[in-house]
């Protein structure tokens, strides 16, 4: 079930309808929370559910046993535990193709012959969030920063809350989780705030992000060679609003959504194409993502805390193992080591870019925005020869478009959103306007949505 | 634990039932000017084309196995463009071959709208062995280019794609075709969507391998016919444009294939209509079956189309005369039939 399908147009205000029965009654509010994120991911596959229940259990299980010892050995032998009982849940049911057909081939550079076989399992939709979710909970339970929970619902909860299972933001256990301890207070604020930041996400998804893809991006990467210079900027540009349309829009729905029940989940981008360099770029982009991997990998590494050649070793470690993370192809790893290797070459470069003349602000952003595009094509190409087609295609200089001018006019647009509000100004104007004008847009917003809806039927990120 | 009482979040969604008001009001004033200007509408529907065989399966007037016996019968199959449910049933063009003064016959009117060969098939399987026709003619053209084009550029199937619906998809699907059914929805498809989908980069031709699908998919008709004892004979496909009149296939008429195919384009549909009767052509030839050019006498006359290859009264009388001149029926049968 997506967000912005009719499954969810029938399922959400029977949750809303639900939920506002029970919503003062803890425990009940919690279970029926619970029992509607399975279902919720149960649409998709029903069979997959076991997975999550079964991290959820073992992190459950390990945090008590971790927060019952004093013993720092004990201590480490539970995280090791979940450690590799999760990061193995995800090795065999993501990597295990990958990692099996990488051995084969390097095995075969020495002239013998490796047979492995082939994992025929489905890769279950967001197990790479929820996966990292319920690790950090360990984690944070291990290094004392917050205390075990004890009460299994609540845990099991904030594991699989369905706003946010399959896409993020990965929330930490140290902001959700009090949450659930406090009476829960939805005010109407809140509530319109949530719905108008559903609908702008759904704008960003279907108007912008599909629009794209369909438009241009599908074709021009399926076929670079037969595109002039102008339409494959046009593609990479298109690819580059259509993934942050998509990505972000999700963020926004699910952060919405959670809104209209009482809940506040983290901010997860905000404007990342006016980064003025790459590290501002990625305390922008998936944030959730990135202060995961810094809290729990960078630092754990050592951080920048070994001198320059060790703190350029760590960020590329990290960024490697994050490309990684977004899926078990070469493509992800390069594209990850692309972005280490900026962000080692940025640490070298000046720490206070951003305060700078207004042109230099925007050379700068321009140049970052141009690198990110660059590390996209790495990400968005399936096939390397199409790589290396792009390139030449580019280097072309070639003129002429066969794209549509609607193209262009989307991506400005898209440009123009993301350039002039600031994060959270649109909800803000649109919660002002009297109730009526508010239902009035959002009605127009989704007709406008069911019109645009064309032959992509599900999030980028979902695949992750 | 019982909390402190604040305001339901039910409380605050009064805006989602100003929003339902909104969105009904808009269905009804735009099912309203629908209906004024002579649509049907989901709520608002005019009297429909009488259909003399609504307890039938088959399409045409009443017809029982006894009442054949003594004429040669004919099974047709095809897609909306014989069935054509817009239109009274004495006025299509499969309902009107037997009353064309070359031929004397019986006819079995086994079209659908949206089925494809294979449907066809299925339902030829069903009931062919009750009634043994003598003669299977298939009408099939813009189903089956469907079908190749999806086969061709669409997306793969979602792998937890099931064959059989569950109770939960099945009454999800039941919602959708309603939402489907509304006037709204089909101004979207028809002014937003469409143009989108004409904005996209769209195919000139469908590849080569495909084709060999659309053969074996023919051939399975054949078999079939020949299974039941009948002759199969096999029709070319007619449509509003011939491939060199691609100028006057104009934007609106294009965009209302596109609902349908969104992977052709003008271009790509032209010449896969006259590459799938090249296909025919070829087949009947091989195999020495016996093919009746309506293409040729049909395609490029406006007068006969209602839209791109859905005929008006004219084309289908003008089908059926086609189709009543050119079949060949074996001597014996003339013969009886003369007597």
């Amino acid at each position: 079930m997506i967000f912005n399908s009719l499954e969810f147009v029938l399922f959400f205000p029977l949750v809303l309808l639900l939920f506002s029965a029970v919503y003062q009654r803890e425990r009940t509010r919690d279970l029926l929370l619970l029992v509607i994120s399975y279902l919720f991911y149960m649409a998709w596959y029903w069979e997959y559910a076991g997975l999550i229940a079964f991290s959820t259990f073992v992190d459950y299980f390990v945090a008590r046993r971790i927060g019952a010892s004093e013993d720092p050995r004990q201590r480490k032998f539970w995280l090791l535990v979940s450690l590799f009982v999760n990061l193995g849940v995800l090795a065999v049911f993501k990597y295990f193709n990958f990692f099996a057909e990488m051995s084969v081939n390097l095995i075969d550079v020495f002239g013998w012959q490796l047979n492995l076989p082939r994992s025929e399992l489905l890769l279950p939709v967001g197990i790479s969030f929820y996966t990292f979710q319920s690790l950090s909970y360990t984690i944070d339970v291990y290094r004392r920063q917050i205390p075990v929970e004890h009460n299994f619902s609540k845990f099991a909860l904030y594991v699989s809350f369905f706003p946010q299972l399959v896409a993020g933001p990965i929330v930490r256990a140290a902001d959700f989780l009090p949450q659930l301890r406090r009476p829960l207070q939805v005010t109407r604020a809140q509530f319109d705030g949530g719905l108008a930041l559903m609908f702008i996400g759904l704008f960003k998804k279907v108007i912008i992000a599909d629009t794209l893809g369909v438009l241009a991006v599908d074709a021009v990467f399926a076929n670079p060679s037969q595109y002039s210079s102008v339409d494959l900027l046009l593609g990479v540009y298109a690819y580059a609003f259509q993934i942050y349309g998509d990505f972000s829009g999700y963020s926004d729905m699910a952060i919405g959504a959670a809104a209209m029940l009482g809940f506040t989940l983290p901010l997860n981008f905000n404007r990342p194409y006016l980064a003025q360099n790459i590290r501002d770029f990625w305390t922008r982009w998936h944030i959730s993502l990135s202060s995961w991997l810094k809290d729990y990998l960078y630092i754990s590494l050592g951080g920048n805390r070994g001198g320059k050649w060790l703190t350029m070793r760590n960020l590329m470690i990290t960024m490697l193992l994050g490309g990684l993370w977004h899926g078990a192809a070469l493509n992800f790893i390069l594209w990850g080591g692309y972005h280490g290797m900026l962000l080692a070459f940025s640490r070298q470069q000046d720490r206070h870019a951003e305060v700078g003349s207004f042109w230099r602000t925007w050379r700068n952003r321009i140049i970052t925005f141009h690198l990110v595009c660059f590390g996209w094509l790495m990400f968005r190409i399936s096939d390397w020869s199409h790589f290396v087609d792009y390139l030449q295609g580019l280097a072309a200089l070639t003129g002429g478009s066969q794209l549509h001018h609607y193209v262009p006019l989307v991506i400005l647009l898209a440009a123009v959103m993301h350039v002039l509000p600031k994060a959270r100004v649109a909800p803000i104007i649109l919660t002002r306007l009297p109730r009526w004008t508010q239902a009035g847009v959002y009605s127009l917003l989704l007709l406008l949505a069911v019109g645009f809806t064309l032959d992509a039927p599900t999030f980028i990120y979902f695949q992750f | 634990m019982e909390q402190p009482s604040s305001p339901r979040p039910w409380h605050h969604a009064a805006i989602l039932l100003w929003m339902l008001g909104f969105l009904v009001v808009i269905e009804l004033a735009l099912e309203w000017r629908a209906h004024q200007r002579g649509y049907d509408t989901l709520l608002l529907s005019k009297e429909r084309a009488s259909d003399a065989s609504s307890n039938s399966p088959f399409r045409n007037p009443p017809i029982t196995p006894e009442r054949t016996s003594d004429l040669p019968l004919i099974w047709l199959m095809g897609a909306s463009h014989a069935e054509d449910s817009y239109l009274p049933v004495d006025t299509i063009f499969p309902n009107l071959i037997c009353h064309q003064p070359a031929l004397r016959c019986a006819l079995i009117n086994a079209s659908s709208a949206g089925a494809d060969i294979d449907e066809n098939l299925s339902v030829f399987h069903q009931y062919a062995h009750e009634w043994q026709p003598d003669y299977v003619l298939l009408y099939q053209g813009s189903i089956e280019i469907q079908l190749l084009s999806k086969l061709a550029f669409g997306t793969p199937e979602a792998a937890a794609n099931v064959d059989t619906p569950s109770l939960y998809q099945r009454a999800l699907n039941q919602v959708r075709s309603t939402v489907e059914a509304t006037t709204a929805f089909s101004h979207l498809t028809q002014e937003v969507r469409t143009r989108l989908m004409a904005a996209k980069p769209l195919h000139d031709a469908i590849p080569e391998p495909v084709w060999q699908i659309f053969r074996q998919r023919l051939q399975r008709v054949i078999d079939a016919a020949r299974e039941q004892g009948a002759e199969p004979v096999l029709l070319t496909f007619a449509a509003r444009y011939r491939a060199d009149q691609r100028e006057q296939f104009s934007d609106e008429l294009f965009r209302s294939q596109l609902r349908y195919n969104p992977y052709l384009s003008k271009q790509g549909w032209l010449q896969s209509i006259e590459r799938l009767n090249q296909e025919i052509s070829r087949l009947a030839e091989q195999q020495g079956l016996q093919l009746i050019e309506l293409a040729d006498s049909t395609s490029g006359q406006a007068s006969f189309f209602r839209d791109f290859s859905h005929f008006t009264r004219e084309g289908h009388q003008h089908v059926a005369k086609q189709i009543a001149e050119r079949l060949k029926l074996k001597s014996s049968q003339l013969t009886e039939v003369s007597r």
